[in-house]
């Protein structure tokens, strides 16, 4: 590929990879945690993430995100280079064009909803406060939770605490959206109704959305999936039946 | 919107920062307290030292002082008085007697109180014109009574009464002289002040401390300035005044800046140990924010903002604290010192003792919590992914650095002397290192006999700072409770047995067999008499004293020097004891200053000639034995004894006053000093210092328990899983609750012991330094560990609850 096509693709695609190497010091010597990863995702784009455990998919996820630095090869993010850029200037990246959603929710206990969901615009600049909370209010309409912004994590399900998740990975309007296991704490049903939710604004926004899961149904629901092996791409399936 | 709010807000309600603000709070509290404290104590001696004076400051000279000094004390807004202080012949019933006239006007004396026996005047009133008022021993010597008329020089002035007190102890020119009072309007009426009479022309002032203060500094401008203009003119202070006597009230004072030094490294040892388990609380916090896109800059400022703020409501808060227990002080020493003013000004405490607890507190932050906060800034977003992502840490030596540091810079900011604060510094280190070693091998020791509980030294570390921190803190109000109740009893105790309370002073030499005789015949003490003859040091070994020496004070004024052939009360510490006359004596501390040493030859002079003597020996003097002490004693037949008069003390019991007033019939001429009245202001204002240190040992007991508080905390998050899990494999609630109160109990018994340790380690080197003898209290040793275990219990009572009040499940779920 020229040099001219690269830069081409570094712009056209959310997020793109090129011989993405990771590697952790042990005492028994260097162990390789990805090894060779080369990756294109289209804007928009749903993505998700599968492999065992101790395959590389949640390291992938964090050096994807920016949230680490990877010891070889090139991570494009949005047509940023984050392999050139170190720890203040990545987080301005994730602060202008990612979102996130975890597992574990990771939301501030001692604060409301409402402010969990201000976090984001509040790192920003540029924004009144009260611009701020409309439009965090907003979102947590969107998300169904307008009866309870101002109540505290601690008295909310889990349910509704990955919803006031999805609202603060939305509510800046990000370029990409990181899903780590975002159904992995909940029952069937409200695992469903997050996973509903969540394909929905994804579609609705024109985001991009990469999640990282051991469910398979939920796998399934994206366009692209990649299979890791031992931190090596094992397959990357794109499938075109996937409804964007 | 602001990070700095959500974050505040988020660290707050986790309850992180209460204990945090609340150490700052007890830091500013004490000292604010201490430093308003030790600023107080000063003023109070300084002023009780001027009842000695009659005023705080009294300038002096053998002319009349120009007008000028008076419009410079209004300046000041100082009280002023005038005195004139002469000697004439009074007249009574056709017989005389040399007296010392003390020529006052109103408002005499500015300091301390002046009463007339029988009490006819309103309290504070000085003689009125044409009256005069006698020392009793003068009346007794004239026959006069109230009423009577007395002579002295020309003017004819009637008796008002005796004086029952005068404050001012000034004898004037002739030390042995009886002393009278009478109105400055009447001086010209004596004509007893010619051209060429010795006057002694005075300027009393007083003042709040402040303005005594801003005073002494206009004085030392202008004689630098006019230093040979201002003629003979001296300016005393009572702060000069009788710090001898102050000793034991300086060494509480010491006392107080201890108390002060432990304080704060208690609160900064609180801030150090709550901010480690903040900072442990907030790593997932912080890991989700940077996560989100939060820079470094923007994390700085946020907890920049957050303890700034805590900083400013902790100096607000502690001010409003530290001024009501500075105002509960100086009620103590207002109520126990009469005529000493102590205004209370907030003025004052906000640009004195509040700017430097303010400061101090920004050092307590800068000290022992931003080295920890630091490592908040390092944390990796990486954490929301994988929690065993740390920061890096600060090593433990940055952490321990930076905390001596700032006590250092505290220690330095109170004293302003950088050798003390070293070796305060260091002393603390030491004693803290000793007891740390001391507690923690005890630790282990109980340990390996296996009778310990193991949770209490599976981290002997923690657990020694626990008993630590309980120690020091409850050991320094256990020595106040020692000090208070046993010490300065003894000390009390100690100083009537066989300690003068009355020094015999001006006999003259041809009396010394019929006085000795006299007091045998009144079966009262006799006491050895020493001649005391007036003499200035002029030539060492021939030679004129050089420039330094010359600049000594015992090389400017005259000395009273003495013969005998031996001097119990002074021991030789180098040479021989007389073997001959024209040898001397003399103390080792004035001869160094001067020196002088073995085998010098010291050149005085004396009215009747020079004397010349060769030191054969250097002494040691205890000033505060209550006995005649003298610089230089000569061999016998060296001195003409006959050219001074004689001293002595002697114990007089109550019962024995009443051979008193015959006695100073018999020797007018004598002076009978009482030292009791004198001794008995000392000891009440130790005891009001006891009551002013229990205040600031009662704060250093606070820190003590927020320390334990704060290692409480980070005991119970360290443990809930494995509180839960015992749960979880059976262990009933109400086993757990007798197992940790169990360990609470433990704990506090073996800070009880140390604690006693302390103070019986302290207490015994203050009574060593107030060469009493030493004693250990053996009933505290059975009360003090009780008393401290069930404090421990009562403590840990709410943090701990929470282990045994959690759900098992919920614990062990959160931690999955």
């Amino acid at each position: 590929m020229s040099l001219a096509s690269k830069q081409q693709e570094n712009l056209n695609h959310s997020v793109v990879t090129r011989g993405l190497s990771q590697s952790v010091e042990t005492a028994a010597g260097s162990l390789d945690i990805l090894r060779q990863i080369d990756l294109s995702i289209a804007s928009g784009q749903q993505v998700s993430i599968t492999g065992r455990s101790g395959s590389g998919k949640s390291t992938l996820l964090g050096l994807l995100a920016g949230l680490d630095r990877a010891k070889h090869g090139e991570i494009w993010l949005c047509g940023e280079p984050l392999h050139q850029m170190n720890e203040d200037e990545r987080a301005k990246v994730r602060l202008q064009h990612v979102g996130f959603v975890f597992q574990s929710f990771q939301l501030l206990s001692h604060l409301s909803a409402l402010d969990n969901v201000l976090l984001p615009l509040t790192l920003g600049r540029g924004m009144s406060k009260a611009a701020a909370v409309q439009q965090a209010s907003q979102m947590l309409e969107r998300v169904g939770l307008s009866a309870r912004m101002q109540q505290t994590p601690r008295v909310l399900s889990g349910g509704e605490q990955q919803r006031v998740a999805i609202a603060r990975a939305l509510v800046h309007q990000p370029d990409v959206v990181f899903a780590d296991e975002p159904t992995g704490n909940l029952d069937g049903q409200t695992a469903h109704e997050i996973e509903q939710l969540l394909f929905q604004l994804n579609a609705e926004l024109g985001t991009t959305l990469i999640l990282v899961t051991h469910d398979v149904q939920l796998a399934q629901r994206c366009r692209q999936q990649v299979h890791l092996v031992n931190g090596q791409i094992q397959s990357v399936v794109a499938d075109p039946s996937v409804a964007l | 919107m602001n990070l700095f709010r959500l974050i505040f807000r988020q660290t707050w309600q986790s309850g992180g920062l209460g204990l945090l603000l609340a150490a700052l709070i007890l830091a500013v509290t004490a000292t604010t307290t201490l430093r308003f404290a030790a600023d107080s104590v000063r003023d109070a001696i300084a002023q009780q030292a001027g009842q000695l004076l009659a005023a705080d400051l009294v300038l002096s000279s053998d002319d009349p002082l120009d007008t000028v000094w008076q419009q410079r004390a209004r300046d000041a807004d100082l009280r002023q008085s005038e005195l004139v202080l002469f000697s004439s012949m009074l007249q009574a019933n056709d017989e005389f007697a040399l007296v010392n006239v003390k020529a006052v006007n109103a408002g005499f004396p500015l300091r301390g109180e002046l009463s007339l026996t029988p009490n006819t005047l309103a309290a504070g009133q000085a003689p009125a014109i044409g009256t005069v008022w006698l020392e009793p021993r003068l009346a007794a010597l004239m026959r006069v009574k109230q009423g009577d008329a007395v002579q002295i020089g020309d003017a004819r002035l009637t008796v008002m009464g005796e004086i029952s007190r005068d404050p001012n102890r000034e004898t004037g020119f002739s030390g042995f002289s009886p002393t009278v009072l009478i109105n400055a309007a009447d001086i010209a009426k004596t004509n007893a002040v010619q051209v060429g009479s010795r006057i002694d022309y005075r300027l009393l002032m007083a003042g709040t401390p402040d303005q005594v203060r801003s005073f002494e500094r206009q004085w030392s401008t202008l004689i630098k300035s006019t230093k040979d203009t201002m003629g003979e003119i001296k300016l005393r202070s009572a702060s000069d005044g009788n710090t001898r006597l102050m000793r034991p009230v300086l060494l509480l004072n010491d006392y107080g800046q201890v108390a002060g030094l432990l304080t704060l490294l208690l609160c900064g040892l609180a801030i150090a140990l709550t901010t480690r388990r903040l900072v442990t609380q907030q790593l997932d916090s912080i890991a989700l924010v940077r996560c989100l896109g939060a820079s470094r800059t923007q994390l700085m400022q946020a907890y920049v903002q957050m303890l700034l703020s805590l900083w400013l409501v902790s100096v607000l808060i502690g001010m409003v604290l530290g001024g009501l227990s500075g105002y509960a002080l100086l009620t103590i020493l207002r109520q126990g010192l009469q005529g000493v003013e102590l205004p209370f000004m907030w003025m004052t405490l906000l640009t004195g003792p509040v700017l430097t607890a303010a400061v101090t507190a920004l050092l307590m932050l800068l000290g022992f919590a931003i080295p920890s906060l630091l490592r908040l800034l390092n944390v990796s977003p990486l954490r929301v992914l994988r929690t065993d992502v740390l920061p890096s840490s600060v090593s433990g030596f940055a952490l321990t650095a930076m905390a001596w540091l700032a006590l250092f810079a505290f220690v330095l900011l109170q004293t302003g002397k950088l050798a003390l604060s070293l070796s305060l510094i260091i002393g603390l280190a030491v004693l803290l290192a000793l007891m740390f070693g001391l507690i923690y091998g005890v630790l282990i020791a109980l340990k390996r006999t296996g009778w310990l509980q193991e949770a209490l030294v599976r981290q002997p570390v923690a657990s020694s700072v626990r008993v630590l921190s309980l120690s020091l803190g409850l050991g320094l109000v256990g020595v106040v409770l020692l000090l208070r109740g046993d010490l300065l009893n003894r000390w009390q105790q100690s100083l009537p047995v066989g300690t003068p309370n009355h020094f015999v002073y001006g006999l003259p030499s041809d009396q010394t067999s019929a006085f000795t005789a006299a007091l045998a015949e009144k079966k009262l003490p006799v006491p050895p008499l020493y001649p005391m003859v007036r003499g200035r040091l002029t030539q060492v070994n021939g030679q004129a004293l050089s420039e330094e020496v010359a600049q000594d004070r015992t090389a400017q004024r005259e000395l009273n020097l003495t013969m005998a052939s031996d001097f119990t009360n002074s021991p030789i510490v180098a040479g021989h004891a007389f073997t001959g006359a024209n040898q001397v004596s003399v103390e080792q501390e004035v001869a160094a200053r001067l020196g002088m040493t073995l085998g010098d030859t010291v050149t005085m002079s004396l009215p009747e000639g020079d004397v010349v003597a060769e030191i054969v020996s250097l002494r040691t003097v205890d000033w505060d034995s209550f006995q005649p002490n003298f610089f230089f004693i000569y061999s016998p037949d060296t001195l003409q004894a006959s050219s001074g008069s004689y001293l002595g003390s002697l114990y007089i019991t109550p019962e024995q006053r009443a051979q008193l007033p015959s006695l100073i019939r018999a020797f007018p001429s004598v002076l009978l000093i009482d030292v009791d009245a004198l001794l008995a202001e000392v000891r009440r204002l130790l005891d009001l210092l006891g009551q002013a240190l229990g205040l600031l040992a009662g704060l250093v007991g606070i820190s003590g328990l927020l320390v334990l508080l704060a290692s409480l905390r980070i005991m119970v998050d360290e443990r809930q899983s494995e509180v839960a899990l015992l749960r979880a494999f059976g262990l009933s609630r109400r086993q757990l609750q007798w197992r940790l109160l169990g360990e609470m109990a433990l704990l506090g018994a073996i800070s009880g012991v140390f604690a006693l340790v302390l103070a019986e380690g302290l207490a015994l080197i203050l009574a060593w330094r107030l060469e009493l003898p030493l004693r250990l209290h053996w009933q505290w040793w059975l009360v003090a560990p009780l008393l401290l275990t069930l404090l421990a219990v009562l403590t840990g009572l709410r943090p701990l609850a929470k282990l045994w009040q959690q759900s098992p499940l919920a614990v062990l779920q959160r931690r999955s």
